[in-house]
């Protein structure tokens, strides 16, 4: 992430469109990157991306430094990721997880195609509640530790471990489903 | 601790490097000597993990940040202007119904119209001196048959006589 000053948030805080498009290219990668892997859509991700950065747009005068502004963004997404995947409509999830198993080439374990990786991936992340899901994106894939998980999240941070103990134990059973498809 | 316990923490704090370093080498040791906690490792950190460490990073279109800026310029508040402000505020104190207004105007400009009807028109020339006898037959006082030779003066003694 780019190094975003105290003077370019004040800026963009007072409404300074250059400074808050600084701060945009700056963050919009992880920002639609965790909205992506939680909605599991890209159309849907491009909304709350949009949703999370007027949030951001409007809030940052009431910003007070004592977090990071990158965790504070985190929090922003995940909150506005997390709420657009419980209200969609989960009927459609079922369906595609047989497709995105079963379909793909099958290849040997060490030459997994980016393709089928990102199949094997959006299966994995379907098979979750939104809560979940955005813990093991927060993890697995943006690097977070457990108390900057728990910080994003506003939980404490047993709450995270839970959650990931829960999803994991969840994606292992996933995992015995799939070999049983590829056998 | 027993595999119970292990397993837990292999399918959290132990796979994402978080763990204090005297409980992973506790957690080292056991998995070394248990065959099923050691695959059961192994099958975590494959299924668990690994994909999402060669899961594909992306970047939001062009398109959203237009979006993100348009909406935004779209919000931002325009300075007000005085003297529209203060013709707002007049319009607010004298306030005239339009249909009684536009009434008003039509009743002025039919007066206006007949006031300026009635200067155009000119009297009518009369030859026979008829109009003149009819005015003064309206007139109480004066008699119209007062300047005959044989009258007595009065119209009275005229009728009588």
């Amino acid at each position: 992430m780019q190094d975003i000053t105290d003077e370019i948030i004040v800026k963009a805080a007072g409404g300074d469109l250059e400074a808050f498009e600084f701060i945009y290219r700056a963050t919009s990668g992880f920002v639609y990157n965790v909205a992506f892997r939680v909605v599991n859509n890209r159309q849907d991700a491009e909304e709350v991306t949009q949703e999370v950065f007027l949030t951001v747009y409007n809030k940052l005068n009431s910003f007070r430094f004592q977090s990071s502004l990158k965790t504070w963004i985190y929090r922003v997404t995940a909150n506005a990721a997390i709420n657009y995947a419980k209200r969609v409509s989960k009927d459609h999830k079922h369906m595609e997880l047989d497709e995105q198993i079963t379909a793909g080439p099958q290849e040997a374990n060490d030459n997994i195609s980016k393709e089928h990786n990102e199949k094997v991936v959006t299966a994995l992340l379907d098979s979750l509640n939104p809560d979940q899901r955005a813990c093991v994106v927060l993890r697995s894939i943006e690097g977070l530790s457990y108390q900057e998980i728990a910080d994003a999240l506003g939980i404490n941070i047993n709450t995270v471990r839970s959650r990931l103990k829960r999803a994991r134990e969840t994606l292992l059973s996933m995992r015995d489903e799939v070999m049983t498809n590829e056998l | 601790m027993n595999c119970e316990k292990i397993q837990e923490l292999l399918l959290t704090d132990y796979i994402d490097g978080q763990l204090d370093p005297k409980w992973k080498s506790e957690v080292d040791n056991h998995v070394a000597g248990c065959v099923a906690c050691r695959e059961f490792a192994a099958t975590a950190r494959k299924t668990a993990v690994e994909p999402f460490l060669r899961a594909e990073t992306f970047r939001p279109p062009e398109q959203v940040w237009m979006n993100i800026k348009g909406t935004a310029l779209a919000g931002q508040k325009v300075p007000p202007d005085p003297l529209a402000e203060f013709w707002q505020r007049v319009s607010e104190f004298i306030h005239v119904p339009r249909p009684a207004f536009a009434f008003a105007v039509v009743l002025i400009m039919a007066v206006m119209v007949g006031g300026l009807t009635r200067l155009t028109v000119k009297p009518k020339i009369d030859p026979t001196g008829q109009i003149e006898y009819l005015s003064a037959l309206l007139d109480p006082v004066s008699d119209p048959l007062a300047d005959e030779e044989n009258g007595l003066g009065t119209s009275v003694e005229q009728y009588f006589l």
